[in-house]
């Protein structure tokens, strides 16, 4: 009595449960859906659809609970299924039929429908596999037949296709592994599949999975006798009142025995479920011996009257009977497997041989492709090669071809730079001959003016001083303009930066208003009066600063042309700081500034935001190797597309 | 007669004062010099009228002496100032826009002093 007491409990508890799920698709029952959907189903003309229209209509009357149709439409669905060859089709009809039948006490139509289907899931990848096994736990749980229902579950758990459903899909095998060993008072296995399940608590928060973990623990926790645990875990639990009549029946306390068992038995009658008006009843029997043997009686006959639906001796033989066919089946079939088996190890070794045979053919065969392959390959390689050398050519000749197109764009500046102070030196010079003339004849004068000899004297040495600065001046630019065209030594000198800056910001400046008579802007040369003489490479870095300065000149220039109404100055301004054995050259304009896009492309060879003709798009990408690879500095921008942009170049030194 | 001669080459003045020693002693020529063309405008709304003859070097950076002429035609009051252009040889282009804008004279870099006495000395 006492096992059926337990067993009783769990199945119903379960049962319930997958009545809740809908065992595989959870539908609860929607009146909207099952009209739209028997309206559309004569007209469905597609077989499987029309299957699958047929199984939810089935599993919408399964939630509602109403029987026949839930029969009618899946058999429908297996029907059809059968004809088109439609194993899923098939797989979840009977399901759904066995499903119908477990629930309602009939295991044995159960049983058979589970094992019909059980074959049709061969090689099809589906989470029926594990609900069937799930179904037939249930069905040999019923009676008793733990062992066997357990094998079930163990064999649901080692399905392959167990690991691929849902996780949330798995919780019932761990459930009845839990249940099976709770029933035979294997607590500590039984407490093992707890733990798991308390984890998919923590996870997944689903009534169902709650509701019978909770139950399970009561259960555990009763069987050590740990009633307060017990009651903690069945409360819990919402719907259990069953657990905790059994706590109390246990310690005998016979008013809250009766009252929870009453409470049982009522729900029971009400879902008109046999397995809680069992339990409840006989729970009351129990108590009411001691103290009421005319209400005793009354639940005895309760008691057994449901029994004998439930347990009858013709559906325990048909039982039995199905139990020994598939017994039968398994022996047979592991006859099959062992005779499979070495028909197998023959066709491996026959196997093998072939296989050996089309390796030496393959491998041979391989060789000679690879040869082929080789020569092809050696082929592609020095063509590769040879391309590489040409690019290499060719990028020479680009880098120096920058070259003299940014020296192109000097020459004009080139040639205003030399004339200036070529002018100064002619005039100069001219006003000497005429100061000395003007002096000879002072002196020759009786009375002098000794202070306008002096001022003579002062005027024509300050004007030898003159001649030397522009004479000085001029031979710079020449010097500057060789060096600049001049293959780069790659020999780094001590150079003063703010001179060479100077001189590239009016060669470019004059170098562009030769160019473009329209074009005019103010420049300024802020520099570090302090500023340490470095070694670098000169010829390099004023590549480096003439290409900046001209694309600071050639971005106020865009902005004027754009800028037509006045208003804006267009200024470039180049300034050199020392800051912590840095060297920061800045050169700023407020001219157009660069998108983010162009930001981001800048320093790639070949762009350029010039148009065709007008610039090589290496300047840029040559500086950047020159200030970070050739001097180990860093090139940093700033820039606000339509307000400016700011080179910042740090060069380290000693 | 009051020259404002405007360069951005500083050494200019040193150039001139030379140049006009003797009619500057006798007080023939006075000059100023501007070393850009925004610090010409600034000295000419400050001494207004004083400057007869504005002598001014057309390639500065920030104004040019062009703009300096448009601006220059457009302020100042009458009688205007006579302004001459000092341009680089064969820049025919500048002159041609500077004749376009109001330049009454042109000189060729570099300074031909001895013409440009002679110039000065026939407007006064």
């Amino acid at each position: 009595m006492k096992i059926y007491k337990n067993l009783y409990w769990t199945i119903l508890a379960y049962f319930f449960i997958l009545a809740i799920k809908g065992y595989g698709q959870p539908l609860p029952y929607d009146q909207r859906i099952v009209d739209s959907l028997s309206q559309k189903l004569p007209l469905i003309k597609e077989d499987t659809t029309k299957v699958k229209t047929l199984i939810w209509l089935s599993q919408m009357y399964l939630s509602k609970g109403n029987g026949n149709l839930v029969l009618k439409y899946a058999n429908k669905a297996d029907s059809i299924s059968k004809k088109i060859n439609y194993n899923i089709g098939r797989i979840e009809a009977l399901g759904q039929m066995a499903f119908y039948h477990a629930m309602t006490g009939d295991w044995p139509q159960s049983i058979m429908e589970v094992n019909e289907a059980i074959p049709l899931t061969k090689g099809e990848n589906t989470r029926w596999s594990i609900y069937l096994l799930n179904l037939k736990f249930i069905n040999y749980g019923a009676k008793n037949d733990f062992k066997v229902a357990r094998m079930w579950a163990l064999r649901a758990l080692n399905h392959p296709t167990f690991q691929t459903i849902d996780e949330i899909d798995r919780w019932p095998t761990y459930m009845q592994l839990g249940l099976s060993y709770e029933w035979e008072n294997r607590l500590d296995s039984a407490q093992y599949y707890a733990d798991i399940l308390k984890e998919f608590l923590k996870k997944y928060h689903d009534a169902n999975l709650k509701g019978d973990t909770y139950g399970l623990l009561g259960n555990i926790a009763r069987k050590k006798k740990n009633y307060d645990e017990a009651l903690y875990y069945y409360r819990l639990d919402e719907q259990n009142t069953m657990g905790i009549a059994w706590v109390y029946d246990e310690q005998n306390k016979a008013d809250s025995a009766i009252y929870y068992a009453q409470k049982t038995l009522n729900s029971a009658q009400e879902r008109n479920d046999p397995r809680g008006i069992l339990e409840g009843s006989q729970i009351l029997v129990r108590q009411y011996a001691k103290i009421d043997p005319v209400q005793s009686n009354k639940y005895l006959q309760l008691y057994t009257a449901t029994k004998d639906t439930l347990f009858n001796a013709d559906k325990m033989k048909q039982l039995e009977e199905i139990r020994l066919n598939e017994q039968q089946q398994r022996y047979e079939y592991i006859g099959q497997e062992k005779a499979f088996r070495s028909r197998m190890i023959q066709y491996a070794l026959l196997g093998l041989v072939v296989l050996f045979f089309i390796s030496a053919l393959f491998f041979y065969r391989n060789n000679e492709v690879k040869k082929a392959a080789n020569t092809e390959l050696e082929k592609a390689y020095s063509e590769l090669n040879a391309t590489y050398e040409t690019l290499k050519a060719t990028q020479t000749q680009l880098i120096e071809s920058e070259k003299l197109a940014s020296l192109g764009e000097l020459t004009a500046g080139i040639a205003h730079e030399i004339q200036n102070p070529l002018n100064f030196v002619n005039n100069f010079s001219e006003l000497s001959v005429a100061l000395v003339k003007d002096l000879k004849e002072e002196l020759k004068r009786p009375e002098k003016d000794e202070a306008y000899i002096g001022e003579l004297f002062d005027d024509l040495s300050q004007n030898q001083e003159k001649i030397n600065h522009h004479g000085k001046r001029a031979s710079s630019i020449v010097k500057g303009m060789l060096e600049h065209s001049r293959a780069s030594t790659g020999v780094k000198e001590l150079t003063d930066i703010n001179k060479l800056a100077d001189e590239y910001l009016r060669l470019s400046y004059h170098g562009l208003r030769a160019k473009d008579k329209n074009f005019n802007a103010d420049y300024e040369l802020i520099i570090d009066e302090n500023l340490p003489k470095i070694e670098v490479i000169p010829q390099d870095m004023g590549r480096v600063f003439l290409n900046l300065i001209n694309n600071a000149f050639y971005a106020v220039n865009e902005k004027s042309k754009q800028n037509t109404e006045g208003g804006y100055k267009p200024t470039v301004s180049v300034s050199t700081q020392h800051i912590d054995n840095q060297i920061i050259i800045k050169i700023k304009d407020n001219g157009t500034g660069m998108s983010e896009r162009v930001r981001a492309k800048v320093f790639q060879p070949f762009f350029t935001t010039k148009p065709t003709g007008q610039g090589t798009g290496l300047g840029l990408s040559i500086s950047y190797d020159i200030v970070t690879k050739g001097h180990g500095g860093t090139f940093d921008i700033k820039t606000k597309e339509g307000e400016f942009t700011e080179f910042i170049i740090q060069l380290p030194y000693l | 007669m009051k020259i404002l001669v405007v360069d951005d080459e500083q050494d200019i003045k040193a150039l001139f004062l030379q140049s006009f020693r003797r009619e500057i002693r006798a007080g023939v020529f006075e000059f100023s010099f501007s070393y850009s063309g925004e610090e010409a405008l600034t000295y000419l709304k400050d001494h207004d009228h004083e400057a007869v003859l504005i002598l001014s070097d057309i390639n500065m950076p920030g104004m040019s002496g062009l703009e300096l002429l448009r601006r220059v035609r457009i302020t100042t009051p009458t009688p205007p100032p006579i302004v001459m252009m000092i341009t680089a040889y064969g820049d025919k282009e500048n002159v041609e826009q500077a004749m376009r804008l109001g330049a009454d004279d042109f000189l060729n870099k570099p300074l031909d002093f001895k013409s440009l006495k002679e110039k000065l000395t026939a407007l006064v």
